[in-house]
């Protein structure tokens, strides 16, 4: 098949791989359908996260077409057309059963290479360094997804590709920091980041019982984005001396009751706390 | 993760992991060899010869050869508490004590290993276990887990890349 590899800091290629072939009962093979750069893949190119290897193949959100299942998959069936979240999940360890997915025991067959960096390792993920799982991504022809009965979501027909992709990986990102705000209605919450994964923290906090959502960015047509499709009142940082103080005006000077940072790792700040990162 | 624990003594090597599930079921997994020999079997062929007594070879990854092999007896056996093998060579002993854990966790599994410390010593073990061996006691218990809370254990076999490829189209061109 052919796959976009990892070689070197900024050296992708697209290049012909083997297929992945069903190795444990609970995997199934998926021809992925559509996959999607994620703000991480920056992470791999620009070189930030170790444990890359030349010739890996990137890519963790995605859907498809399932092929192929293995001998004790249940649930999905070849034919089925489903989303697959970027972590790896058993659900059958103590994380998975309190829905800390991220943290699935069972699935990161290089837990000792991640243990030393982190203190705990993660749940494996799919195209995200060795440390990671070293699992084959899905900027690929076909992947293979392991427990696939617990990790493979059905996608309802009529729904297109592009409309249900961003349940893999921006959504969930997107809910769990709005998740974590404990939001109670009335709460106003203000969102750094009004990207894929911002926009989705935004709805998550309105779904979830926020009564303001202020988003912060500089890029106009983000902002446009957040206002019509989030329903967000919006700062330029740009365009403001304080973003803290404009916070404060819009709030009668208490400030938003819950902040959300969804800016990502290559995310830069202003002024002289700019520039103090960038020297460190 | 595995809590590591070197004794005084350089050849004894003791992990410990929490598992989700009774001590009950984690004694009877293990009880059963055939288990044992899936959970170690990345490193070490195991041979069945009855529920009590195991043949055991730990063969070299790059030609096979067979670098350390022995026998082993289930020489303690207290349900739910402790399953222990001795050996005649090599591995002096393999202890598995099931504890169980607080709230929901399950029970802690701790595995104990006491080899010849003229074998481990070297870097003969380092080439026999192709890793360290605390690395490769504290998969063992991994490969337990995994199996008795996922059904399987996590694998990069077959993972495709294009290293494999590259490296046979340089090959061909030398």
């Amino acid at each position: 098949m052919r796959a976009l590899c990892w070689n070197g800091v900024n050296d992708l290629r697209v290049e012909t791989v083997p297929d992945p072939t069903i190795v444990n009962p609970h995997d199934v093979i998926l021809r992925v359908t559509m996959s999607t750069t994620c703000g991480s893949d920056l992470h791999f190119i620009d070189g930030y996260i170790p444990t890359m290897r030349e010739g890996d193949i990137l890519g963790h959100e995605f859907m498809g077409e399932i092929v192929e299942t293995g001998a004790a998959v249940k649930k999905v069936k070849v034919g089925d057309r489903v989303v697959v979240p970027s972590f790896i999940c058993c659900c059958g360890c103590w994380y998975c059963k309190h829905n800390l997915f991220s943290l699935c025991d069972n699935t990161n067959p290089n837990a000792e290479l991640q243990e030393p960096m982190l203190g705990y390792h993660t749940a494996g993920a799919y195209g995200a360094s060795h440390a990671f799982g070293g699992y084959a991504g899905a900027h690929a022809q076909y992947v293979r997804v392991p427990h696939a009965d617990q990790d493979c979501f059905k996608v309802p027909e009529g729904l297109r590709d592009e409309q249900v992709i961003f349940l893999s990986d921006a959504v969930p990102t997107g809910f769990m920091g709005a998740d974590f705000c404990s939001i109670k209605p009335g709460d106003t919450v203000a969102v750094w980041g009004s990207g894929g994964v911002g926009l989705m923290a935004q709805q998550s906090a309105r779904l979830l019982g926020a009564e303001r959502v202020i988003a912060i960015d500089r890029f106009p047509e983000r902002l446009q984005m957040a206002s019509e499709k989030a329903g967000s009142e919006t700062i330029d940082y740009s365009e403001v001396d304080s973003v803290v103080e404009a916070l404060k005006d819009m709030t009668g000077g208490r400030g938003p009751d819950a902040c959300i940072d969804e800016l990502g790792m290559e995310a830069h700040g202003t002024g002289i706390g700019y520039a103090y990162d960038r020297v460190k | 993760m595995p809590f590591l624990h070197r004794n005084d003594s350089p050849a004894s090597i003791s992990c410990t992991l929490t598992v989700l599930a009774s001590a009950d079921a984690l004694y009877e997994f293990c009880q059963d060899p055939t288990h044992l020999a899936q959970s170690v079997a990345a490193a070490i062929d195991i041979n069945i010869q009855d529920p009590s007594h195991l043949h055991w070879k730990i063969p070299a990854k790059d030609h096979g050869k067979i670098l350390l092999e022995g026998d082993a007896e289930l020489v303690e056996d207290v349900p739910a508490k402790v399953l222990t093998w001795r050996g005649d060579s090599a591995l002096l002993e393999a202890r598995l004590e099931f504890t169980p854990a607080p709230g929901d966790f399950g029970t802690e599994v701790r595995l104990s290993v006491h080899l010849d410390p003229g074998v481990h010593a070297a870097a003969k073990v380092a080439k026999t276990f192709s890793a360290a061996p605390e690395i490769a006691v504290s998969k063992v218990l991994r490969h337990i887990k995994s199996l008795v809370e996922s059904g399987e254990m996590p694998t990069l076999a077959h993972n495709p890349d294009a290293r494999k490829r590259r490296h046979t189209s340089e090959e061909a061109r030398l």
